[in-house]
């Protein structure tokens, strides 16, 4: 017998925007929480638009993101105006019968609005408010505005990734974001874990910068303990041999073999079984380090004429630790992901239609969670949340609508155009343009 | 003192390496009573740097030091049956088990969950691995690096011309560390407000950092669009950019408004309208290049930093370690903590992920040294 599902009975309040705290809050709504995404009345999710299906713009393009749909499944979403008084009156009526109240926007927007962890608290004394920053809610800093590429830098990152002999480079689009949502999400269900307990609420002051820093915090226990700034080491490791990328067949196609005791070197050996790789000084890993050169030539002029995906297996059968450089498509359509049920087929209704999302990234094994729900179209529980939840009355709600402090339609929606897709690949930003990558994910 | 979230809440932590240490690290610094298991040659985070004056020493490493504050520590070797005998009685009050073997490991030594939960009904049991507890590649071995290839991360970073990169450090094992510390937390929960048994918990760190690929996994899914490493044209607006002194990274933000970033540089050949949209930026990329990158020389990346903000355009410093412990946003909210340790004096630690009014991160007890608590425990089962 499974039991329910956690956090079923937990009302979330979400005026979230982008990735870094709708994907916090996701696991949460796909765990039984019940999700209220607030969006601004005017301008929606800036989100919601991107990446569109197949590159095409539809009529309602607000309503088909993909990314807004992978971080939004199982919540119920309203429009509110907060600029209007009577939008935050509303906005303090759904917090009283709340439990939790997650944001991102810099401190001062909702103090602005008088709508911050002070005045909250009067409203519902035991209610939980995360405000998720770049840079936190205090300090010179405190209103420095900040993206996942931006936090990327200043947590020390970026310095950190690329060549030996290059210079800083980024890695991802917005990593931090998703750094900084793992966080969130662990912040709140600590702070719902102490509510359970002890029936007291409290303000979780989440800043990305403090959350990326700990995430490298042997690097800079480096630096606290022989004063020198860790710099770049590319793919390489200061203590093992082989660790690398190494070229196969076809284009732009790579493997990763990652040698970490002697014994592995062994299995290695076994694992090629060719007389080049039984070379007497490679047996122990000072011999591998200081012959780190002609060790990895000699490993990509064997892997040179091989597939990836091969040597992959090949090694790992061998006991190896060896990984083929996946694009998304590989991603994608990797048949251990499938056996794990990773992605799932959501059924959306025309033009999106079908199209996997991913699983929450802690598995409760213990509990079932029911098929997840569509993401909300914009406004799509204003009447359920406002009439049924809050007993707004029926001509209210017309004045309501009719003074824009809610609508149903974006008065902005702020949709970037799709991209250029064949330019894109012309000019080598892409890899590919897959037009078969339907069948490939069975949709 | 200890007045945080977790306290009373009792963890066996049989974890080594990173990810599973700092999942328990996090329940630790929370107010969770962690009792890290190590096998008798220690965890072999013990041999991993940095080090003091680069001597490799069991009780100086700084990951380990790092990783394993306010934990209490005992060894245990879990292949005898004294060991597993002494390991079962700790789970018997236990809350949580956390463990980050490789999924065959635990239930070849007796120990799978539906043993423990014989002995314990109550116990909510972690487990972190590479590629989570079932799948066809669940016995396969990783490294950073191997699962910084398969989640297509390593192949959208770097140069264009050149081999597939990867994040420095360990960014993969942190992430699934924070994900197993979450679904320990949600398992706690629903035992609490539910009632019933406890369950398992499973994480793959191979998922956490695909999830990291944000849209360009999205790209592919909705729209058959595979991404890779990126041509340079256009890369003043997008990459680290030196300057006068240390690389700024000049994000333009909300694209757009051009007029007012070109003002913002101080460029104003850029407002020429032949440069007006996000395409005819890409189709004068060498043009645009050109005036920023010498731009960017004349100020510092400090300055560069606190002119764009009072613009409201996310530039960002290129920030070293050196860098961060200077900060003075980290000073001022007081962010790292400072401690000493029987083998390594007083040093300076990253602090918090989060602040939490109410029950702030616990006063830090630093790290064990090898098998300093089993005098304290192991007499503490007898009784």
């Amino acid at each position: 017998m499974t039991a329910p599902l956690p956090l079923s009975g937990i009302r979330i309040i979400e005026p979230g925007q982008v990735w870094a705290l709708p994907y916090a809050i996701s696991p949460l709504a796909l765990y039984g929480a019940e999700v209220i995404k607030v969006e601004s009345a005017v301008r929606p999710d800036s989100s919601r638009g991107s990446p569109q299906p197949d590159s095409q713009v539809g009529d309602q393009p607000w309503n088909d993101g993909g990314m807004y749909h992978e971080a939004n499944r199982n919540k119920s979403g309203i429009s509110l105006d907060l600029n209007t008084d009577r939008g935050k009156e509303l906005f303090k009526e759904l917090v009283s019968v709340s439990d939790v109240v997650a944001q991102n926007f810099p401190p001062r927007v909702m103090r602005n609005f008088g709508l911050d962890y002070p005045n909250l608290r009067k409203v519902k004394p035991d209610i939980i408010v995360l405000d998720s920053t770049a840079y936190g809610s205090s300090g010179p800093w405190e209103n420095y505005i900040g993206y996942g590429s931006s936090l990327q830098a200043v947590t020390g990152l970026t310095y950190l990734t690329g060549y030996e002999d290059g210079g800083p480079v980024q890695g991802g689009i917005l990593f931090n974001d998703t750094l900084g949502a793992l966080n969130a999400t662990y912040a709140i269900l600590l702070a719902l874990a102490h509510r359970e307990r002890t029936g007291q609420g409290q303000w979780i002051d989440l800043s990305q910068y403090e959350a990326g820093v700990a995430h490298l915090g042997e690097a800079f226990m480096e630096f606290e303990m022989n004063g020198v700034a860790p710099t770049r080491r590319g793919n390489s490791h200061p203590g093992h041999a082989p660790y690398g990328v190494y070229p196969c067949t076809g284009d732009d196609a790579w493997v990763s073999i990652t040698v970490t005791s002697d014994a592995e070197w062994a299995n290695f050996v076994r694992a090629v079984g060719e007389p080049w790789v039984s070379h007497g000084d490679w047996e122990t890993v000072e011999g591998r380090l200081a012959q780190r050169q002609s060790l990895d030539a000699a490993i990509s002029g064997w892997t040179q004429t091989r597939d990836k995906h091969e040597v992959m297996h090949l090694l790992q059968a061998g006991g190896v630790a060896c990984g083929a450089i996946y694009n998304t498509r590989e991603i994608a359509t990797d048949p251990h992901h499938a056996d794990r049920g990773f992605f799932s087929i959501s059924k959306h209704p025309e033009p999106v239609g079908p199209r996997p999302h991913s699983a929450p990234l802690f598995g409760l094994t213990g509990v079932d969670r029911p098929p997840d729900r569509l993401a909300p179209r914009f406004g799509e529980f204003n009447h359920q949340v406002f009439c049924d939840l809050l007993g707004t009355s029926e001509q209210a709600y017309s004045g309501l609508l009719d003074q824009k402090v809610i609508s149903d339609i974006p008065a902005n929606p702020g949709v970037t155009p799709p991209p250029n897709v064949e330019g894109l690949l012309r000019m080598g930003f892409l890899a590919e343009h897959d037009l078969d990558y339907k069948s490939k994910l069975g949709i | 003192m200890n007045d945080s979230v977790l306290k009373d809440i009792k963890v066996i932590d049989l974890t080594q390496h990173i990810a599973g240490p700092y999942c328990t690290k996090l329940l630790a610094d929370y107010g969770a009573d962690v009792i890290k298991v190590e096998r008798p040659g220690g965890d072999p985070a013990r041999r991993m740097g940095p080090f003091p004056g680069h001597q490799p020493h069991p009780e100086k490493s700084g990951l380990f030091l790092y990783l394993n504050t306010n934990k209490r520590g005992v060894t245990l070797d879990l292949k005898s049956d004294g060991g597993r005998a002494a390991l079962l009685d700790l789970v018997r009050d236990a809350d949580v088990l956390v463990e980050s073997y490789s999924p065959r490991v635990m239930p070849s030594l007796g120990l799978d969950y539906q043993t423990m939960s014989k002995v314990n009904p109550k116990l909510v049991m972690t487990s972190v691995s590479s590629f989570g507890r079932n799948g066809r590649y669940s016995e396969y071995r990783a490294t950073e690096l191997v699962l910084y290839a398969l989640c297509g991360m390593a192949y959208i970073t770097g140069g264009y011309h050149r081999e597939p990169v990867k994040h420095g450090y360990n960014q993969a094992q942190y992430l699934g560390g924070v994900a197993a510390a979450s679904g320990t937390v949600a398992a706690l929960l629903g035992l609490w407000r539910n009632g019933g048994q406890g369950q398992q918990v499973d994480v793959s760190i191979l998922e956490c950092a695909i999830s990291t690929l944000f849209t360009t996994f999205l790209d592919y899914t909705y729209a058959g669009m595979v991404s890779r490493r990126q041509p340079s044209q256009g890369s003043s607006l997008r990459y680290p950019a030196p300057t006068k002194e240390g690389y700024i990274l000049p994000t333009p933000g909300v694209m757009g408004d051009w007029d007012t970033y070109a003002a913002m540089a101080e460029v104003p050949e850029l407002q020429d309208p032949k440069f007006a949209t996000p395409a005819d930026r890409q189709l004068h990329s060498d043009e645009v290049d050109n005036l920023l990158k010498a731009k960017w020389l004349e100020k510092t990346a400090e300055e560069w930093f606190h002119h764009a903000q009072e613009w409201r355009f996310p530039f960002s410093p290129v920030n070293t370690m050196e860098d961060i412990s200077g900060s003075p946003q980290l000073e001022d909210r007081g962010y790292f903590v400072e401690f000493p340790h029987p083998a390594v004096g007083t040093l300076r630690y990253p602090g918090a992920a989060f602040r939490m009014s109410e029950t702030p991160r616990r006063q830090a007890m630093p790290a064990p040294t090898l098998g300093q608590h089993n005098e304290e425990i192991f007499q503490g089962v007898a009784q």
